[in-house]
């Protein structure tokens, strides 16, 4: 059994209804759970920390039951979208606040606060209250409060969200760095799939209540196990074509894009499937060959480092992304010449699970 | 369509100056972006073109004619707020319509166009229902459709994406840019996100503490930043700075960072011109794809050895946070196959990091 542990959990809310879900949870694992908004995952987290009952399931901590053990018992501590800093408190006071409530002595507790103070690099701003702080300062003494106590694990809800774009990238990795560095188990919900797969060692995947992948980020982005996640994964996200197989020729065709492609597979694929490209696994070519295809660029984005361009199907009035590496130049309703490898080709099936 | 000139605008609240003596030409039917930081002045900025806040000190001209005789209604301004500010009491056509009928449009044109803008803006479905009872992805779409339908030569919105969650923003997007091209209008648009801006905007002016820091095309100021501080907040990933001192010498300059990392590589033209002082306080900045991992030092490229702590999957991209002595440096790993506390050379061309000054972060190099 793992460490965090919850067997076919199970919470039914009037219009909505969560699970069963099934999630295993490491020691010392930085695990994710991202999911569009309204999927699930902040319920998900509050059935964890106790704040929630489930309806039905049980959930183990370090193989202990304590489905239904109050929040207050449970050792878990929440960083929440909002910080919800105590506004009266300086920074210190804030830090303090879940040691002293718990009645930690002293001696243990000013010891554990010079380490997390020099972990976060607070040290500075410690007499400030939050009034006084910026977005990232209130941001790390939330993160101290969270770590004063040794807490069997630290949730957290959307984090960063209320952050400026380029302190979030900052503090996405500050996070990571911390959580290593105090051998902490995280559960990190957030509806920033970049964020989400960018730092976790695992991540969790919810679709309308349900936990659809679980799975190291690389795979989850490699190989989505259905339509619905590959939807989902990636900025910007997986392109889906429908395609025909043809079992004889062995050739993938897409009529959307009027493409043909050699699919070098031995086993048994149905006839009707999706076909899910990534917009980085499409090659503008500078010349046409007999595999590639032609499309018209609609519009492009120039975000320095690389390029995503829109693109018109030619044969409907699709439209999918591609993304390329570098600076580019584009007129409107330009033709190129673009073309895909096969294995880079991910194909679902009716039912839109991957084959 | 219109354009928009800001003439040494400044804006003081009691003592606190949001907006420092800025001047800014924004053309017909441009793009432009205001990007920067929280507390920058780009929403003051733009609530002083809507005519919501007046400046202190200088003009803004709309087509050549001082907005200080223009009412704010008479601007023909269209803006969408950060958090909608949707008549949440009325139904989804009534909002849409509302514009329409204050300008006098009769019942059959109301009518044809609200359905058009609910249709092009994926709402249709919505139309009769409380406007109270849409997702904030609807309210958004709603909130760009009612400002839109009454056709104003300037658009100004101010962060409309920043409460929508990512992968709608990306969407968003999109639409946004095909919306403009459509319709034409000038566009001014406040972000934080420099993605956004960077995808959106024709221009984008930078701002910082009040001021207008660069003002140009978003590859622009994207190869050719000003100053420390545009390096730094344009670009993904983020650039990564090392202060320190610059010893400039006519041959081999070097450089030693303020936690003793040191650096060295031939002078070009623009370091020779600079062999005459003996130290320079300044900042390198390199950005991370312009670093590579090697197995081995390279003899035309500055060389760093170092640890890799953090590995970290964007997507398609790989980037690794290597300790180099007291420093954190980020790299991309083409081959991802890099791991974690493997032990790397990361090499970089002295011709691809920027130079810029300590005491007022302008370029140098």
């Amino acid at each position: 059994m793992s460490f965090i542990q919850l067997n076919s959990v199970t919470k039914n809310f009037p219009k909505f209804t969560i699970g069963p879900c099934d999630l295993s949870i490491e020691k010392g694992e930085f695990f994710g759970i991202f999911g569009p908004p309204s999927s699930g995952k902040t319920s998900i987290l509050k059935i964890i920390l106790g704040l929630l009952s489930p309806d039905s399931g049980s959930f183990y901590l370090d193989n202990e039951e304590i489905t239904h053990l109050a929040a207050h018992e449970r050792n878990f501590s929440m960083v929440f979208q909002n910080l919800a800093l105590f506004p009266h408190m300086n920074g210190r006071d804030n830090i303090l606040f879940p040691a002293i409530e718990s009645n930690v002595p002293e001696s243990v507790y000013n010891e554990r606060f010079d380490e997390v103070v020099d972990v976060l690099h607070i040290s500075h701003i410690l007499h400030k209250s939050p009034a006084q702080m910026s977005g990232g300062e209130k941001q790390r003494i939330a993160l101290g409060r969270a770590f004063i106590n040794k807490s069997s694990a630290i949730l957290l809800d959307e984090p960063l969200s209320a952050l400026d774009a380029r302190l979030r990238e900052e503090m996405k990795i500050e996070l990571k760095r911390l959580q290593i560095e105090m051998n902490q188990t995280f559960v990190y919900v957030s509806h920033d799939e970049e964020e989400v797969l960018s730092i976790s060692d695992r991540v969790g995947i919810m679709i309308d209540g349900k936990i659809r992948q679980i799975d190291d980020p690389s795979v989850v982005y490699d190989y989505p196990n259905s339509a619905d996640v590959g939807r989902l994964i990636g900025s910007p996200p997986m392109n889906f074509f429908p395609a025909s197989f043809d079992t004889s020729s062995k050739h993938l065709h897409i009529p959307n894009l009027d493409l043909k492609v050699k699919i070098e597979r031995d086993d048994e694929l149905p006839r009707k499937l999706l076909a899910g490209v990534r917009p980085e696994d499409f090659q503008l070519l500078e010349v046409a060959n007999e595999d590639s295809f032609k499309s018209l660029v609609l519009n492009f984005e120039p975000l320095g480092s690389y390029t995503i361009v829109n693109l018109q199907c030619p044969h409907s009035e699709d439209v999918f992304k591609i993304r390329l590496n570098g600076q580019y130049n584009f007129e409107f309703k330009q033709s190129v010449d673009l073309a895909v490898h096969s294995n880079k080709v991910r194909l679902f099936n009716e039912s839109e699970d991957l084959v | 369509m219109s354009d928009i000139h800001l003439i040494k605008v400044s804006k003081f609240f009691d003592n606190f100056q949001a907006v420092k003596n800025l001047d800014l030409e924004i053309g017909n039917g441009e793009f432009v972006a205001l990007l920067g930081p929280s507390g920058c002045g780009k929403t003051t900025t733009m609530n002083m073109i809507a005519g919501l806040e007046h400046p202190t000190s200088g003009n803004i001209l709309i087509d050549s004619k001082d907005t200080s005789s223009i009412r704010i209604q008479d601007r023909n301004i269209g803006f969408v707020f950060q958090n909608y500010a949707i008549f949440t009491h009325l139904t989804v056509y009534k909002n849409l319509s509302y514009g329409l009928e204050v300008q006098g449009y009769d019942k059959a044109s109301i009518d044809d166009k609200v359905q058009k803008m609910a249709k092009r803006m994926s709402i249709s479905h919505r139309l009769d229902q409380p406007a109270a009872s849409l997702s904030v992805n609807e309210l958004q779409k709603l909130a760009i459709g009612r400002s839109a339908i009454v056709e104003p030569k300037i658009f100004l919105l101010d962060e409309p994406l920043s409460n929508l969650d990512a992968s709608f923003r990306a969407y968003m997007r999109s639409e946004l840019k095909l919306l403009q091209r459509e319709f034409g209008q000038t566009m001014v648009y406040v972000t934080h996100d420099q993605i956004e801006a960077m995808s959106l905007a024709d221009k984008i002016a930078i701002m910082n503490e009040g001021s207008l820091i660069q003002y140009g095309p978003p590859l622009e100021v994207y190869n050719n930043p000003n100053s420390k501080f545009v390096s730094y907040f344009v670009g993904s990933p983020k650039i990564n700075l090392l202060e320190g001192h610059l010893i400039p010498n006519s041959d081999s300059s070097s450089f030693v960072t303020n936690k003793d990392l040191a650096i060295s590589f031939p002078s070009n033209e623009k370091l020779k011109q600079l062999s005459n002082s003996e130290k320079l306080g300044a900042s390198i900045g390199i950005r991370p794809q312009n670093i590579k991992l090697s197995s081995k030092e390279s003899d035309k490229d500055i060389n760093l050895r170092g640890q890799i702590k953090i590995i970290e999957r964007i997507g398609a991209k790989r980037l690794a946070h290597v300790q180099v002595d007291n420093h954190m440096i980020t790299c991309i790993d083409d081959s991802g196959t890099a791991s974690q506390h493997e032990n790397v050379i990361m090499t970089f061309s002295p011709e691809s990091f920027f130079l810029f000054s300590e005491e007022n972060g302008n370029r140098l190099i």
